[in-house]
């Protein structure tokens, strides 16, 4: 025992050298769908270190998010789905893994999305939060206070309404906070989640007082079950899938002018499609990026009757979005397995990364491919991500678990995931003791 | 628990209608047996060995496990809690104590095991697996496990094993009631009655069975590090009704059989989070579940030339409906993850066989097995037009043929080699697997087992169409699984101490088992998943079985190692699962129980016992992160005979309430202690009078 906290310390400070050029990481969750875990991917000037496991036995369904707390610090946060009213929610220094500073289940229910804004800490969910065992079907948008303890202290649920025919249940999908506003981006569904409305987002000050509100149609064409937005300029920019996710579910790319609050329509995913005229090729938009220099991403794509993934990665300009141009292509994927389809522009690093189904990969900014990290490597099959700046990981020592941050055992068939396969080679020394040291770690069974 | 619904009734009228056909059939061959009666043949002999003799060790050349639940008589057993009893056996118990539970054998997976009852496989290609909670315990005259090598007789295709319930068939006439009740609102009642009938016996069962499910436990709130928020819930963890019929006429040469079972179970959702403190957890669903079953067996015998031929036929028909519904209209009722409320599953299965045995020559002794069977499948609910555009009629048949030899390598009969084949047909594919077993006999006490074999599983209906709430279908088909197996074994037997005593034995056996193309539940999301030929594993292990009786005390040990791991080569998304050890396989597992008979001054008998119950920790999930606590579970009880025809048995279940401290832990990896998904209901408190 004595040897391997001597090992593990010796790691942690020589991996304390190796991040302090580190710039930039990933928090990212995985799930084998009986448990979830975290981890972290620094990337270290041209290669990354993996550290996957930090904390484990998370649950089935573990989301991840960062933000900084009222004091500017750094937070990883994971919500927990359970099916149920409220999320288990746990928010970590990302110091100190051993404990979360919280740990609560009085905050909302399927939690899509976070944001923060000085002490606040805004949530958009799918569900409402109930404390009686039957959840509400529709979404809210809630606001912690983070300096009391991270304690919820307003609510605006989003409630079913009539439209038409039926009654409609609108659900919280993304979030964004722009100068003293919060954007909330409502995905509005019907018939038990089957079918959908036009989706909304709504304008709210910073007391949730809803101030605005846009509906994602116009000139008779409608967005619907919208899942992400970016901003750009002034604007968001919301993906649609389309209708339920299926092979013909016709997607599009919607503008909102946030001055205006009105909404155009800028890219129809026929015209991405392979064959327009056919529905079983019909394209959902499912992920839409900006770096800062104007070069936009999308991620557009469409289950077959089977449930594997088709898609394709798209990167043009956000002028020639605004005018119905998707670009080139830059990647195909065909009859990927898993669920998890997002893409993350890291503007610090210059890296586009994309949740492929079960795997992620890291792209330039041009798009192509750097890296791909197999579950093998996550840990799990990846299931969300986030940015970390680092600079909380750079300030002092980490605390990690005594557990070797890599499963050495497991690397066949992998793609690599640092650690022994250092790609600098003035780190290689030193990744090398890491790999000794994790090595010599036996792994012991639970007591 | 509400079974007066339409459906409850629908139910009622099946099981009159059952009743009242199954009494005529019974009548019928009553009548018809008065009429020519056959002398039956003498009982053929090869060597040493007997068939025919109750020696559990020839029911099989290969490894087999008998259970007598009359030795646990009154003490409230479900079928999975005496299966528990045999090595090798693993009963993976979903959703509580009393919830769905499957069998794996030698770390197979469950649908690789076989189900029989009175020769009526209970396996049907609608379903993944056989729900053991759902078959009644009571009036099993004995459970016969076989592990590695499968005997002819069964033809279903069984990888992993095979477990065959044998009904009671009392030789005198008799009538018994047993009423039990425990703890939590449980209450089993049983009546049965044989009788002489015509030129056989007749025999006739009556069973209900009750569960509330109320009980409290400790509750993390979901939150493990925030203690300030733990609770004490309280939920009905599997409440669930059964009855069950049975009615059986068997003579010399006739075998009629009818069963009526009814289920209603209450689903609970996972505790941590949807627990309220001071709430009551309901069920978020309801399954109802009716079978019926029929068969008609005669036996008779012929000469050739030269050579006897025993031989024999059965039809069967089962019929069976599911249905899940759910009674609250929040997304909390969804049944699974695809906004399923209710489905529907009707299945009929109707099963011809041929079976003949014969000496040939003085070495060899041949059987035979011949099944067809076809079963149609109708699928209602919410899922049809949603996941099955709009199919809702699936349908099976299937074709095996068997061939066992068993020949005497020596004179003596004391060296037998038995070579068996098996072929298996169906939606246009067909396989071919073999097996040997060598058996040798050293004296009346030694005897070494040893068997080898291939075997083969075709996917079933439930794998491919999927079940409409949480399983999709099957993408781009499935393939058929595959496999061999090895094991070898030296059984003990003692002296019989006394007339009528059981002998005194013990076994140990190792065995190898590796699985090709495993078609597994793979989790695509926590919402739901499907079914996919994405494993491969190897399983070793070792079984010791061991029964002593010295004066008044008996004591019975099973006990099991096994490592199974998972080798499936690199595919996309399951490399990470390469090497890891197989989830809901504990290394270590066992039972052990002591009786101690005693007399009474008054001269009355009766026994106290002790029972130990050990599973090893084992994982929750594939890839070595997440494990189950072990489990110790302690049962004592006593027997008393209040009259030579009633007894009353008490006892207490997880004395020290050992499940209350059960929880899932991080395996050497840092992150928290959590709740089950499912608490059991910990110690529990049961009394049961026999008459």
């Amino acid at each position: 025992m004595k040897k391997k906290r001597y090992l593990s310390a010796l790691a942690a400070l020589l991996w304390l050298f190796l991040v302090s050029s580190a710039q930039a990481d990933i928090f990212y969750s995985v799930s084998n769908y009986i448990d979830s875990s975290v981890g972290i991917i620094e990337k270290n000037g041209g290669s990354y270190q993996v550290n996957k496991n930090i904390v484990v036995n998370l649950g089935m369904d573990a989301w991840g998010f960062t933000f900084r707390d009222h004091s500017g610090a750094e937070r990883a946060m994971i919500r927990e789905y359970n099916y149920g009213p409220d999320d288990m929610v746990y928010v970590w220094n990302p110091l100190d893994w051993s404990r979360p500073e919280v740990n609560r289940k009085d905050w909302a229910s399927n939690i899509r999305v976070t944001a923060a804004e000085g002490k606040y800490l805004y949530l958009a969910t799918y569900e409402s939060y109930n404390e009686s065992s039957a959840a509400q079907e529709t979404g809210e948008v809630i606001r912690v206070d983070m300096e009391r303890g991270y304690v919820p202290d307003k609510r605006s649920q989003y409630g079913a309404f009539t439209s038409g025919e039926h009654v409609s249940s609108p659900h919280g999908e993304a979030i964004h906070i722009q100068d003293g506003r919060v954007y909330v981006l409502f995905g509005i569904s019907y018939n038990e989640g089957s079918e959908y409305d036009p989706g909304e987002i709504i304008e709210y000050d910073l007391e949730l007082n809803e101030l605005r509100k846009v509906r994602l149609e116009s000139q008779g064409i409608s967005g619907k079950n919208p899942m992400r937005m970016a901003y750009r300029d002034g604007k968001l920019y919301v993906a649609c899938v389309g209708e339920y996710q299926g092979p013909d579910s016709w997607g599009d790319i919607w503008e909102v002018d946030l001055q205006s609050m009105t909404s155009r329509r800028v890219l129809d995913g026929h015209s991405i499609s392979y064959d327009p005229g056919d529905d079983t090729a019909a394209v959902g938009i499912y992920g839409i990026q900006f770096a800062s220099d104007g070069t936009a991403y999308i991620l557009a794509g469409s289950y077959d009757a089977e449930y594997t993934f088709q898609a394709k990665l798209f990167l043009t300009t956000a002028d020639r979005l605004a005018a119905g141009d998707a670009g080139t292509v830059i990647a195909s994927y065909e009859n990927f397995p898993g669920y998890s389809w997002d893409i993350l522009y890291d503007e610090a690093i210059s890296t586009l990364w994309c949740m492929t189904g079960v795997s992620l990969e890291a792209r330039d900014k041009d798009g192509r491919l750097v890296r791909t990290f197999q579950p093998s490597d996550l840990g799990d099959n990846i299931y969300s991500l986030s940015l970390l700046r680092g600079d909380a990981i750079k300030a002092s020592e980490p605390n990690l678990p005594d557990a070797p941050t890599e499963d050495f055992g497991d690397n066949e068939g992998s793609g690599g995931g640092g650690g022994c396969d250092a790609g600098i080679p003035g780190l290689a020394g030193v990744m090398a003791l890491t790999c000794i040291a994790s090595v010599l770690t036996a792994r012991k069974r639970g007591a | 628990m509400e079974i007066g619904n339409p459906k409850g009734l629908r139910g009622y009228i099946s099981a009159i209608l059952t009743v009242a056909a199954a009494s005529l059939f019974c009548v019928f061959f009553a009548v018809l047996s008065a009429y020519g009666a056959v002398e039956l043949p003498e009982e053929r002999v090869i060597g040493a060995v007997v068939y025919g003799e109750d020696e559990d060790k020839y029911l099989s050349p290969g490894a087999v496990t008998v259970i007598r639940p009359e030795e646990y008589m009154g003490e409230l057993k479900s079928l999975p809690d005496l299966l528990e009893n045999a090595p090798g056996l693993r009963i993976i118990r979903l959703q509580g104590r009393h919830g769905y539970a499957v069998a794996s054998i030698r770390g197979s997976t469950s649908s690789q095991v076989a189900v029989y009852v009175d020769g009526v496989l209970m396996n049907l290609q609608s379903e993944s697996a056989v729900d053991l909670s759902s078959i009644p315990a009571d009036n099993v005259e004995r459970v016969e496990v076989y592990r590695g090598y499968i005997p002819a007789r069964f033809g279903a295709q069984a990888m992993g094993g095979v477990i065959n319930i044998v009904t009671r068939s009392p030789m005198k006439p008799e009538t018994d009631v047993s009423l039990g009740a425990g703890s939590f609102g449980r209450f089993k009642g049983t009546v049965s009655h044989s009788a002489t009938l015509g030129e056989g016996r007749f025999f006739g069962s009556f069973g209900y069975e009750g569960y509330d499910g109320g009980f409290k436990y400790w509750n993390d709130n979901g939150t493990p590090y925030n203690d300030t928020d733990d609770y004490t819930g309280r939920r009905r963890g599997g409440e669930f009704e059964k009855m069950d019929l049975l009615l059986k006429w068997e003579d010399s040469r006739w075998r009629a059989r009818a069963s009526w079972v009814r289920r209603d179970r209450g689903l609970p959702l996972a505790a941590p989070g949807l627990d309220r403190e001071g709430e009551w957890q309901r069920p978020h669903a309801l399954l109802e579940t009716t079978r019926f079953d029929l068969s008609l067996a005669r036996d008779q015998s012929a000469t050739v030339g030269n050579a006897l031929i025993d031989w024999g036929w059965e039809l069967s028909y089962t019929g069976q409906e599911k249905e899940y519904d759910s009674r609250r209209g929040s997304s909390l009722s969804q049944i699974g993850g695809m906004n399923v409320t209710r489905s529907e599953y009707d299945t009929s299965r109707w099963a011809a066989s041929f079976n003949a045995s014969w000496a040939a020559g003085e070495r060899h002794f041949v059987e035979f097995l011949g099944e067809y069977s076809d079963e149609r499948l109708d699928v209602d609910g919410d899922m049809v037009y949603e996941y099955l555009n709009g199919i809702s009629r699936y349908s099976y048949s299937g074709l095996d043929l068997g061939l066992l030899d068993t020949i005497a390598l020596d004179s003596a009969g004391s060296l037998l080699a038995t070579p068996s084949a098996r072929w298996h047909k169906q939606d246009g594919e067909d396989r071919l697997t073999w097996q040997i077993a060598l058996t040798k006999e050293f004296s009346s006490a030694w005897m070494l087992k040893s068997a080898y074999g291939t075997y083969s599983r075709a996917p079933n209906m439930y794998e491919l169409y999927g079940d409409g709430a949480f399983i999709l279908p099957a993408a781009r088909g499935l393939e058929w699984e595959s496999g061999t197996q090895f094991d070898v074994g030296i059984i003990w037997t003692g002296a019989r101490k006394r007339e009528g005593a059981m002998r005194s034995s013990a076994s140990l056996s190792a065995f190898w088992r590796d699985s090709d193309n495993l078609i597994e539940l793979d989790m695509e999301s926590p919402r739901f998943s499907r079914y996919r030929n994405i494993a491969r594993a190897d399983v070793r292990g070792m079984e010791l079985e061991a029964a002593f009786d010295w004066e008044r005390w008996d004591l019975s040990l099973s006990a099991t190692w096994m490592e199974g791991r998972n080798k499936t080569p690199g595919e996309e998304g399951s490399v990470r699962f390469y090497g890891k050890a197989l989830p809901n396989r504990p290394e270590w597992s066992g039972v052990a129980r002591l009786t101690r008979g005693f007399v009474t001054a008054g001269g009355r008998g009766g026994s106290l016992f002790v029972e130990y119950q050990y599973v090893g920790e084992n994982y929750a999930d594939s890839s070595e992160k997440v494990l189950f606590d072990a489990r110790n579970i302690w049962n004592i009880g006593i027997r008393y005979d209040l009259s030579p025809t009633t007894r009353l048995v008490a006892g207490v279940d997880d004395v020290f309430n050992d499940s209350d401290g059960w929880r899932m832990r991080s395996d050497g990896f840092n992150g928290p202690s959590r709740m089950l998904w499912y608490p059991t209901e910990g110690r529990t408190y049961y009394i049961t009078l026999n008459l």
